[in-house]
C-alpha cells in the first residue's frame, strides 16, 4: 500500500495542506516549523487504527483537541486529515481515501466528537457518518469506524495499512542501553528500545540474509568492518556482534553497547529499511552520523527499499543529504512558517524560484535549504 | 505599496548586512527572501547562472569584491556565460 497524498485542514502548525506522495519524501524546514508534526498526522491515523488504540485514545496521548488545533485557524474550526492510499497496481489497483473531522462540544463535557468519517473505495462512497445512528446517540461519535473491527469489514485493507506504520527516531543510547528506558511504555518502540528483541524473534535465515545485506551497506561507513553477526550470551539474551580488521586475531570484536552511536543508528535504520513494507516515517535521518555517510543515505535507502518496495518518509535539514543527485524536486517537501499564520507546505517542484534554480545548475541542497531559513524581514528593524 | 521582494547573495555576514543596511536606506521598502550565502566568492561565482536564471522570477542582488581582478567589467564577463537579466543586480566592490 503507498499513500499517495495527504491534506490536512487545521492540524498542528498547518492552516491547510494538500501534499502528493511519491515513494520517498524528503521533509525540511527550519526548527519548530512543523516536520514531526506533518508527520504526526500518520502516527495519528495509526494511533487511532491499533489495537488498544482508539480515537480518544490518539486524542488524549497529544493532550487534547486544543493541542491538535492550528493556533492560526480563526474561531473553533473542525480539524480534518484526508489521506489517498493506493493498493495493488494495473488492473489490480484500488485507491482508497479515508479522511476524518473532529470537533470539540462547546460546552457540557466537552467531548472530542466527529465531525465526520467518511471512506472512498475507487471514488465510491462506502462509509459517510454521521449517519441515521449517529444522530440517534451521539455518543457514537466518539468513535471511529477505523478501530472498530466490527465496523471496518468493508475498508479493513486500509486499517491494516494505518497500523503498520511505523515511526522510527532511533535514540543509540536506548539500543545500547535498554534497561534505561520503561520497555513496557514503549509501546510502538520509534526508539529502538526492544530493537534487539525483533532482531532475534526474527527467523534465523530471514535475519542472517539481512544481516548480510545490512553488513555490505555497512561496509561503506565503516570500512574496517569484517562481520555482522547475530549471538547470544550465556544468559541467552539477544546481541549483535561485529568483527572489525585487527592486527590481533580475536580482538576486533565488540557488541552493540561498544559500537558507535552512528553505527548503531546505521544498523537499526538499514534492518528496519528491510523489516516490512508499509509507511516507514524517519526522523533526523542524519543524527549521530558522519556527512560523508549522510550524504551517501539516499542511495542506501533507495536500494533498500526497491528490494521491499516500502514508501518512506524522511525528515532532515542536512545539506549533504539533499546534494543526492537522486533527489527529485518532486520528492521535496518544503515547510515554510508565516508566523502567526502557521506553516505552509509545498513540493519544491512546486515552487518557480526553485525550479529556475535547478534548472540553472543548482542541487537540490543548494536551491532547497536557502529557502528554508526563518524570514529575515523583522530584522531590518535592528537598524531603526 | 507592498514591498518588493528581493533575493540576495554574498559571500559571508558582514556582505549581507551590508546590503540590508543599503536597501533599508531606499526609498522604496523590500521584503528579503532567502539569502544564498557560503564563504567566498568560489560559490557566488559558480552559481551565478543558477542566479540570472532566478532572477526571472524575482529580483536578485549579487554582492562580490574584486579580490585580485583589475577592474570590474573583466569581471562581470567573467562569471556570466550569457546574457545577464536586468532583475539580475550584480555588484562589484571596487577598490
Amino acid at each position: 500500500m503507498h499513500f499517495t497524498q495527504l491534506k490536512l485542514k487545521n492540524w498542528r502548525n498547518f492552516t491547510r495542506v494538500e501534499l502528493p506522495f511519491r515513494d520517498r519524501i524528503f521533509i525540511t524546514g527550519p526548527n519548530a516549523s512543523g516536520k514531526s508534526n506533518l508527520m504526526d498526522a500518520f502516527r495519528f491515523l495509526r494511533d487511532i487504527a491499533k489495537t488498544g488504540g482508539g480515537l480518544q485514545e490518539a486524542v488524549t496521548l497529544r493532550g487534547g483537541l486544543a493541542k491538535l488545533r492550528c493556533l492560526a485557524a480563526r474561531r473553533n474550526p473542525n480539524v480534518e486529515i484526508e489521506v489517498e492510499v493506493r493498493d495493488g497496481r494495473g488492473d489490480n489497483e484500488t485507491l482508497w481515501r479515508y479522511g476524518i473531522g473532529l470537533k470539540q462540544e462547546s460546552r457540557g463535557m466537552r467531548r472530542v466528537l466527529l465531525s465526520y468519517e467518511k471512506v472512498w473505495k475507487n471514488d465510491i462512497l462506502i462509509l459517510n457518518r454521521p449517519d441515521q445512528a449517529d444522530e440517534s446517540d451521539d455518543l457514537r461519535l466518539t468513535e471511529t469506524h477505523l478501530e472498530q473491527i466490527t465496523a471496518n469489514r468493508e475498508f479493513r485493507p486500509l486499517a491494516e495499512a494505518f497500523q503498520k506504520i511505523l515511526y522510527l527516531h532511533l535514540v543509540p543510547q536506548l539500543l545500547k542501553f535498554p534497561q534505561l528506558a520503561n520497555r513496557d511504555v514503549a509501546g510502538d518502540d520509534p526508539f529502538g528500545i526492544k530493537f534487539l528483541d525483533r532482531l532475534m524473534e526474527t527467523p534465523e535465515k530471514t535475519r542472517r540474509s539481512r544481516l548480510r545485506k545490512i553488513e555490505s551497506a555497512l561496509r561503506i561507513a565503516v570500512p574496517e568492518l569484517e562481520e555482522l553477526k547475530d549471538v547470544r550470551d550465556g544468559k541467552g539474551a539477544p546481541h549483535l556482534e561485529a568483527v572489525y580488521q585487527h592486527w590481533r586475531p580475536n580482538a576486533g570484536r565488540q557488541r552493540e553497547d561498544q559500537f558507535s552511536d552512528g553505527t548503531l543508528r546505521l544498523i537499526g535504520l538499514l534492518w528496519t529499511l528491510l523489516d516490512g513494507d508499509h509507511l516507514l516515517l524517519l526522523e533526523e535521518l542524519e543524527l549521530s552520523l558522519h556527512t560523508s555517510i549522510v550524504a551517501k543515505l539516499p542511495d542506501i535507502i533507495w536500494r533498500m527499499q526497491r528490494a521491499r518496495k516500502r514508501q518512506v518518509v524522511v525528515s532532515s535539514h542536512s545539506i549533504e543529504l539533499f546534494s543526492d543527485r537522486g533527489i527529485a524536486a518532486d520528492e521535496v517537501a518544503l515547510l515554510k512558517p508565516h508566523g502567526s499564520e502557521g506553516t505552509e507546505v509545498t513540493l519544491a517542484s512546486d515552487k518557480e524560484s526553485i525550479r529556475l534554480l535547478l534548472q540553472g545548475g543548482m542541487t537540490i541542497a543548494e536551491a532547497v535549504l536557502p529557502m528554508t531559513a526563518p524570514d529575515s524581514v523583522s530584522q531590518l528593524t535592528f537598524f531603526d | 505599496m507592498s514591498p518588493v521582494p528581493i533575493h540576495l547573495a554574498v559571500e559571508d555576514d558582514l556582505s549581507e548586512w551590508v546590503l540590508r543596511r543599503i536597501l533599508h536606506d531606499r526609498p522604496v521598502s523590500y521584503a528579503v527572501g532567502p539569502v544564498f550565502k557560503q564563504r567566498g566568492f568560489g560559490y557566488l561565482k559558480k552559481q551565478c547562472s543558477a542566479f540570472n536564471n532566478l532572477a526571472r522570477a524575482c529580483p536578485v542582488l549579487l554582492l562580490t569584491d574584486l579580490d585580485s581582478r583589475s577592474c570590474a567589467p573583466e569581471l562581470l564577463e567573467d562569471w556570466l556565460d550569457g546574457p545577464r537579466h536586468p532583475d539580475f543586480l550584480l555588484r562589484v566592490a571596487v577598490r
